[in-house]
């Protein structure tokens, strides 16, 4: 099962997603900051894709996303950005994300951009 | 052989009696004497007049009485008196009398103000000095000249020499205001202090005061120079001088509409001091360095007030989106059965409540997303990242979205393509202005069919949203596309008014225009025209 990784301080968005992603079909752990989505990232290894908010308190996607290139291990691991900063398409070029999506958004256009990088989930609930 | 005429050697009158050849010399004399332009007088070793031309008497105005007497002491007392200092006069024809072989030259200066040129010579006979000849010349019109000459010369050379300080001064205020031109004003204030040691004076110093009224040294040139003192003496009391025994020190004070917010002081040796033209060049000066301080701390305050906008729109975008992200996921979910396996069926009683969630939830969403982009698009403009697109396939795609979304009672879609109309523009953001348009037509459209066209002429597309609503009153076409402008519509029609301005800003950034026909109860067309070659390069 193709395992996603959303790192988001919005306890809701990160719930309702986690929940919808899941029926979808994919393995997806849900993390609520930068670094205990590092401390995943460590004992877990890499995921398929990760989705990443930007502006979280502490640690902010940006820094997320400069440690995962630091890391040889993560760098290949396609990262969309999910956020409703103002700047979010200038961003997430310079960050050299897979991808970016404006905050709010819809299920139908999320599932679209992860099926296009790691292709449908297998339509079984994780557990 | 017969003699030529030019072969003889004896002169030419060499046969004629003596008698006769000296009465002919003696004539050519006279002839000479009296033709010459210089008054001529001639006398003998003791001083005696000998002879003199009629010229001599008139030069002199010498009454001819006093000539047929031929008294020389007299004739010289008379002659002398008219000299602006018989002494010298006297004096210098005593020496010459002592000494029959001296020539001489000098002028004389007369009380009615002519000046006369004075030649002497010996008259010789067999080499021996036997008298001495006299010529004066009335050389006062020359001598006028040559002075009027060189007054005009002098102030020639004054003229430049002032022409030349004042390129110089100007030439400094020039170099001083692209010093300060520069937004950093303490570098600037460095500069300039530099530049005016190079210019203008030994040494510069620029004080600042602080909000507290402390006084900050923000330049000294040259850096090692003797501190200037006292400090700010010049501010509050308008331009000053001061001397210490070495230097003299020129104070000026910065101030902005009456306030004194600092100095500028100039120093110099005391020798070379400041003279008028010096304390209107520092005024001057000064003056820049006031105005360019106030820009450049209109600058600072202007960055920071846009940094603080800048970070307070990213927080609010942020904080207002992520709540409708959660909304927009949850009611997303519950509609399309992600978390139940299927779709809500149509009797559900839920189904109604979800689908108005939804509904507000996007609406939401769509203002909240218009109000940062029109933002956005007012600070920093639009930026397009064109590709080959088909406007047919991105406006068909659009009203299908729209079509799915309609309520009953709202106005119908229809949409004319004379197939693909292929062109280099951003997708993302043609799809922006055909849906703002399509929002407003609806908007406006009061339930009657809307008409979407799509045309190619030339080398542009043409986009027409027509609808058949209120229209627009005459008047408020002009500020259609102004931002938060709804055309005097009233305000249960919603929308911020931002749609039409970034249709607008996006259709200009890709090189074309928007324009628009209406009136009041006809309805509105707007007509789009974009050039198929994407937007102008830009350099």
């Amino acid at each position: 099962m193709k395992r996603l990784l959303l790192i988001d301080d919005d306890d809701d968005f990160r719930e309702i997603l986690c929940d919808a992603l899941a029926f979808g079909g994919y393995e997806i752990t849900c993390a609520a900051s930068g670094h205990a989505a590092l401390e995943w990232l460590a004992r877990h290894g890499a995921p398929d894709l990760i989705l990443l908010d930007l502006m979280m308190p502490r640690m902010s996607g940006s820094e997320v996303k400069s440690r995962l290139d630091a890391d040889p291990a993560l760098r290949g691991v396609p990262v969309v950005l999910l956020s409703g900063d103002t700047h979010l398409a200038e961003l997430g070029r310079a960050m050299g994300a897979a991808a970016w999506i404006s905050k709010p958004t819809t299920l139908e256009k999320l599932t679209a951009v992860i099926e296009h990088h790691i292709g449908p989930g297998s339509a079984r609930r994780c557990g | 052989m017969a003699d030529k005429p030019n072969d003889r050697a004896g002169p030419a009158d060499a046969g004629v009696p003596i008698g006769q050849r000296l009465r002919s010399a003696m004539s050519l004399l006279e002839a000479t004497l009296e033709a010459t332009a210089d008054a001529l007088l001639v006398v003998n070793l003791a001083g005696h007049v000998v002879r003199h031309n009629a010229h001599f008497a008139t030069l002199w105005r010498i009454p001819k009485e006093l000539l047929d007497t031929g008294d020389d002491e007299r004739l010289l007392a008379f002659v002398q008196d008219q000299t602006v200092d018989p002494e010298a006069f006297r004096a210098g024809v005593r020496l010459l009398y002592a000494d029959p072989e001296r020539d001489s030259y000098d002028e004389i200066r007369c009380k009615d103000g002519r000046i006369l040129e004075r030649y002497s010579r010996p008259q010789r006979i067999e080499g021996k000095a036997v008298g001495r000849v006299w010529s004066f010349r009335d050389v006062t019109a020359r001598r006028k000249a040559e002075a009027a000459r060189d007054r005009l010369l002098e102030s020639e050379r004054a003229a430049s020499a002032s022409a030349k300080v004042a390129a110089e001064r100007a030439a400094f205020l020039a170099e001083a205001s692209r010093l300060l031109a520069s937004l950093d004003h303490t570098s600037a204030l460095e500069s300039l202090a530099r530049l005016a040691v190079e210019r203008f004076a030994d040494g510069c110093a620029v004080d600042l005061l602080d909000g507290n009224g402390t006084v900050r040294r923000v330049a000294l040139a040259p850096p090692a120079a003797p501190a200037i003192a006292p400090p700010c003496e010049a501010l509050g009391k308008g331009i000053c001088v001061e001397q210490d025994d070495r230097r003299a020190v020129l104070g000026v004070p910065l101030a902005i509409a009456g306030r004194v917010i600092g100095a500028v002081r100039f120093t110099r040796e005391r020798s070379r001091g400041f003279a008028a033209a010096d304390l209107a060049l520092a005024e001057d000066l000064a003056s820049r360095v006031a105005l360019s301080g106030q820009i450049a701390r209109l600058y600072t305050q202007a960055q920071r007030a846009l940094r603080l906008r800048e970070e307070f729109l990213s927080v609010a975008s942020h904080e207002l989106r992520a709540p409708l992200a959660s909304l927009q996921a949850a009611a997303d979910g519950l509609l399309s059965g992600a978390y139940t396996g299927g779709a809500i069926p149509p009797g559900s009683p839920l189904g109604r409540p979800l689908r108005a969630i939804d509904r507000q939830v996007r609406r939401l969403s769509h203002r909240v997303n218009d109000l940062f982009e029109g933002i956005a698009v007012a600070t920093s403009g639009v930026e397009i990242r064109p590709a080959e697109v088909d406007l047919s396939a991105v406006a068909s795609a659009v009203v299908a979205r729209f079509r799915e979304d309609l309520r009953p009672g709202a106005s119908e879609i229809g949409l004319t393509t004379p197939g693909p109309v292929v062109g280099r523009w951003d997708r993302e953001r043609v799809e922006q202005v055909i849906a703002a348009l399509l929002s407003n037509a609806l908007r406006y459209g009061e339930g009657k069919p809307i008409e979407v066209a799509i045309a190619q002429r030339g080398d542009r597309a043409l986009l027409t949203v027509r609808d058949r609503g209120a229209g627009i009153d005459p008047e408020r076409l002009p500020d259609l596309f102004a931002c938060f402008d709804r055309a005097g519509v009233p305000r249960d029609h919603g929308g911020l008014g931002l749609g039409l301005y970034i249709a607008n800003a996006v259709v200009t950034a890709h090189g074309g225009s928007i324009r628009v026909e209406s009136a009041p109860g006809e309805g509105s067309t707007f007509v789009v025209d974009l050039p198929l070659g994407g937007p102008p390069e830009t350099p």
